[in-house]
């Protein structure tokens, strides 16, 4: 044992001495302090503002006159387009007391689901059933708000408004929203700790599961805000612009370019932390940082090309700059996904399993 | 005499029982722990009966998941009592036989979580059902079931040394190549992420730790077997072996194994301290008595042969053209542990037979993480995957022309590039036949 071990350390050293190596990958990276700049500065803030947006559009509700005006519906329109925005940076992250827990869908799920089923949402407010105890999440959350206060045209909401059902109904939904991003704003302050403190590289650790958030979330604009409408999914026949989200308001382009933003100032960090940085610290992690820069300038010109309109009206009209965003996106998933997750040593798969 | 012929004489000398006997029952009791684990983290609902496909191994298509579901359960019951079985030596052959079928089936299930270990195992368990394990210190022969036996043959007690040394001087001479040596690759990517750990936490983060673990991974592998069979280095060598297996065991996520290496490892002490042990805990009962076991000829040749394989097997990659880490070519099967940081990401796309037009699958649909993960990056797992698609559209009434994928591999962390060309119709290949289609490495 002593002769393997003093070999080995003369052969260590031998090696070591002929060039000066390029060191451990993401040698004295300290993940903690991502995890907490992470935490500080880009989960709890998002969820705080999503709370207060959720709040201010509770309290519109709240204040709704029983014969509103178009004044009052212009008012509680720009709040909930407030709180979608907030929504794309809040809805990514979906950890600790926003992750999946029992028969709670993770947060995006949970308040987020897209296209609504109109008839569901017709025939809960017309039953009077408000109680959400059920699995139809199609029924509720962000976008059925969305189309009780946009679909029609102003005269048609604002006289549905003045009904009883459909404002009970309206406040119902309004109330779970505001209840269930408060939970999680209240719930993340305390969760933070043990948050940080995960600052292993294994399934289940805050690292692994912050990563396959991200990952999730791209995957998610790209597959069903994009390719979902486009038509681009095996099995679909043609463009379904209907599919957008945010159909009713017409926002999705908006929110599509929210929701990247989020997603690339989580890549980025602030310079010193954040993957980029991780990236950086690591053995080879400089080529795949160009790399990964290149094409999001590539991916951020396509946005920019998708102009400010209606994503429903774009796939119908002229659906080409929408096509080529989503190619870019789809180039860009392997630097996100195998060549990060392989340089960093994280696991992207859920949970732990036997290994070699 | 010459010395080869003295050789082959003292493959017969009579040898104790004791050291199989050992192997008997600490590889029952694994085995039970390691099927008890897999069914209580809930593994046989999400890693099996949750996959809508399977991977098949070339030969083995025919082993399908059964049919109802439920039934799988019912394996890992199986494998249960049968390793009770084996472990008390209680209706031993027929424990041993079910031991080694049902794990072997749940191995066979689906390629994507092959793993070197689960086919040691596999051939551990094989050459278990073979042996006479159960001749001494068993409840057969408590029972009266069976004789005892107070020898074996000598090969017979050697046989596990001999495949446990295959596994190791193999899985280290795979590791004499320049990445690994030179580069310290992959435990240059694998291990700084374990930094933050406390007490050694600081050592990942040195500079020249990946050398130093590669270099001495390396060197443990390839000698090991051989300070374990010699008599006077053998104590200091079984306390490597703990701290070795103890150390990948906390650092990589490797489950169960490192407990079963240093379990099986056992079998390289002489019979006489497996006595002693043996008596210690199952008093007279571990007494050797009987008569001598003797074996028919045909039995050496089988097992000659079985050696033989096992020797030749893991090199029938060089018959293969081009970079070995990058197409996998004889890869599988091979002792080839811990070598490669190797991920991919792939893009499929259909195109229907009556429209033309072309659709992009969402894998996340059909596939578990773990499926996608591992299917990524072999390309026969990538046709295989291609073909299963052809068949689940046609099933739904979409007739299919041709399955594309745009597929980008990483290997050893360095920048991914194009497996193969994005425009190959895979339908037209044979998971079975080596990928030419492939670009060239990087």
């Amino acid at each position: 044992m002593q002769r393997l071990l003093l070999l080995s350390l003369l052969l260590v050293a031998l090696v070591g001495c002929k060039d000066e190596p390029s060191g451990p990958s993401g040698q004295g990276f300290d993940r903690g302090q991502m995890l907490a700049y992470y935490a500080d500065n880009h989960i709890q803030p998002a969820y705080d503002s999503l709370s207060l947006a959720a709040q201010e559009l509770h309290s519109r509700l709240l204040g709704l006159a029983t014969q509103p005006q178009s004044g009052e519906l212009t008012e509680l329109r720009a709040a909930w387009l407030s709180l979608y925005l907030r929504w794309q940076s809040a809805s990514i992250y979906n950890v600790g007391p926003a992750a999946e827990q029992g028969l709670r869908k993770r947060l995006a799920e949970e308040l987020g689901t897209f296209p609504v089923s109109e008839a569901k949402i017709e025939q809960y407010l017309s039953a009077g059933d408000t109680s959400f105890a059920n699995f139809d999440r199609d029924s509720r959350g962000l976008f059925a708000i969305e189309y009780l206060l946009y679909k029609g045209t102003s005269t048609e909401v604002l006289a549905r408004l003045a009904q009883t059902p459909v404002r009970n109904y309206l406040m119902a939904l309004s109330n779970r929203f505001k209840s269930e991003s408060q939970r999680v704003a209240n719930e993340w302050r305390p969760y933070r700790a043990e948050f940080v403190g995960s600052t292993g590289t294994s399934a289940g650790s805050s690292t692994v599961q912050l990563y396959n958030e991200f990952l999730l979330s791209f995957e998610g604009l790209k597959n069903f805000k994009l390719g979902l409408p486009l038509g681009l999914r095996m099995g679909q026949n043609q463009a379904e612009p209907q599919k957008v989200e945010a159909l009713y308001s017409g926002a999705s382009l908006a929110g599509i370019a929210r929701q990247w933003q989020a997603l690339e100032a989580f890549w980025r960090g602030n310079g010193s932390t954040g993957f980029k940085a991780y990236l950086l610290a690591s053995a080879g992690g400089n080529e795949l940082v160009n790399r990964t820069e290149q094409q999001l300038l590539v991916i951020n010109a396509r946005l920019a090309a998708c102009g400010t309109g209606r994503l429903d009206s774009l796939i119908t009209t002229n659906p080409q700059p929408a096509i080529e965003l989503h190619t870019e996106l789809q180039r860009n998933t392997r630097f996100f996904k195998s060549d990060l997750s392989s340089l960093l040593g994280l696991t992207i798969t859920y949970s732990s399993g036997d290994g070699d | 005499m010459n010395p080869l012929r003295q050789a082959y004489r003292s493959l017969w000398q009579p040898a104790s029982p004791a050291p199989l006997t050992t192997l008997r029952i600490v590889t029952g009791l694994v085995m039970l722990v390691g099927s008890l684990r897999f069914w209580s983290l809930g593994w046989i609902e999400t890693n099996l009966l949750a996959a809508q496909l399977q991977f098949k191994y070339a030969g083995f298509e025919w082993v399908q998941m059964p049919e109802p579901a439920w039934l799988l359960y019912a394996v890992f019951g199986a494998m249960v009592l049968a390793s009770l079985g084996v472990m008390l030596g209680y209706r031993y052959r027929l424990s041993a036989w079910l031991l080694w079928g049902s794990f072997t089936y749940v191995e066979l299930l689906d390629l994507t979580w092959y793993l070197n270990h689960y086919y040691f195992i596999s051939l551990l368990l094989l050459l278990l059902a073979l042996l006479p394990a159960h001749r001494h210190l068993s409840l057969d022969v408590r029972l009266g079931r069976v004789q005892p036996f107070s020898s074996l043959p000598g090969w017979m007690v050697a046989l596990p040394r001999w495949q446990m040394g295959i596994l190791y001087v193999y899985a280290g001479m795979a590791k004499i190549q320049s990445d690994w040596l030179l580069e310290a690759m992959p435990m240059r990517l694998w291990l700084p992420a374990h930094s933050s750990e406390p007490l050694l936490g600081p050592l990942f983060a040195w500079t020249y730790t990946p050398w130093l673990f590669s270099w001495a991974g390396m060197l443990y592998d390839c000698t090991i077997p051989f300070w374990l069979s010699w008599r006077k280095s053998r104590p200091w060598a079984y306390l490597t072996v703990i701290v070795f297996h103890g150390l990948t065991g906390w650092l990589f996520q490797i489950g169960m194994f490192p407990v079963v290496m240093i379990a099986i490892t056992l079998v390289f002490f002489d019979a006489n301290t497996h006595l002693h042990w043996q008596k210690r805990f199952f008093g007279s009962w571990a007494a050797v008595q009987g008569a001598a076991f003797r074996v028919a000829r045909p039995w050496v040749l089988l097992t000659g042969l079985y050696l033989a394989f096992q020797l030749l097997f893991p090199w029938r990659f060089v018959l293969y053209p081009g970079d070995f880490f990058w197409t996998e070519a004889g890869y599988r099967f091979g002792w080839r542990v811990m070598l490669m940081e190797k991920a991919g990401t792939a893009t499929f796309y259909v195109t229907r037979a009556d429209n033309e037009r072309e659709g992009l699958v969402d894998n996340a649909e059909f596939l578990l993480p773990h499926q996608e993960k591992q299917m990524a990056m072999q390309p026969d797992l990538i046709v295989q995957y291609a073909h299963w698609l052809k068949q689940h559209y046609e099933k739904q009434g979409v007739p299919v022309a041709k399955v594309r994928a745009e597929v980008y591999v990483t290997l050893q962390g360095k920048p991914s590039s194009l497996y193969f060309d994005p425009q190959l119709n895979l339908l037209e290949l044979n998971p079975r036949t080596y990928p030419h289609w492939l670009y060239p490495a990087p």
